[in-house]
């Protein structure tokens, strides 16, 4: 019984480890992107299912937030036309690395 | 100018100015009383672009349209198609009607806060 909690004890640290070895990094995001600013990247761009509205602004938005709802689009506890195929298509790794490059944008981030 | 064209352009104007309006639609006012009443602070910050976990948006600034979006999205739950499932939005999403939503999206982005649409 001890051992088998051990065993137990051990996995879930392994787990833990893992998802804390994914740091984002916003160097890596450039080319991981052009999903991205298609829309968010374009000032007053507007989506139209079922409402209409303009997406989200993300620069600035914190990265673990940005992880969140990237992770609950793939998973499907968000439903978007646009957004659950695209986050389908990222890795943890790309989700954190995009997450790490829009939570650091501000006013004086230049727009390339 | 004459007659004519000044006509135009005044019902250009009055046009542009009603479209503005019902764009804006939601009630700032309003929405500052309806976040309130359900304390939407007590989990995105007192100046709503601090929450208190950082798995939790920053509210201040964003676009009203949006907000009010996200709202309905909750209400909705993910089965029906553009919803969302989230165990603590859903609940407090429930009790809102359209108008809440839309004022508490416009009363959000009128707060200065750190979001920029960049590339």
């Amino acid at each position: 019984m001890k051992k088998l909690l051990a065993v137990l004890v051990l996995a879930g640290l392994g787990s833990a480890a893992g998802a804390a070895d994914i740091v984002g990094n916003p160097k890596a995001a450039p080319n991981k992107i052009e999903q991205c600013i298609g829309c968010h990247g374009i000032p007053e761009y507007k989506t139209a299912f079922p409402e209409v509205y303009q997406v989200p602004m993300i620069g600035g938005q914190s990265a673990r937030y940005i992880e969140a709802a990237l992770h609950a689009y793939k998973k499907g506890d968000r439903q978007h036309p646009q957004m659950t195929p695209t986050a389908k298509a990222l890795s943890d790794q790309d989700i954190a690395d995009i997450a790490a490059y829009y939570a650091q944008q501000t006013v004086a981030t230049p727009n390339k | 100018m004459n007659g004519d064209a000044m006509k135009h352009i005044l019902l250009a104007l009055v046009c542009g100015a009603v479209s503005l309006s019902a764009t804006a639609g939601g009630d700032i006012n309003r929405g500052a009383a309806v976040a309130k009443k359900y304390n939407c602070a007590s989990c995105h910050g007192v100046d709503y672009k601090t929450p208190i976990d950082p798995t939790y948006p920053k509210l201040a600034g964003q676009h009203a349209d949006y907000l009010a979006h996200s709202l309905a999205a909750y209400k909705r739950g993910n089965k029906s198609i553009n919803g969302r499932n989230n165990p603590i939005m859903a609940g407090m999403a429930q009790p809102l009607s359209d108008q809440d939503m839309a004022d508490i999206g416009a009363y959000l982005q009128s707060l200065p806060g750190p979001l920029v649409v960049r590339k």
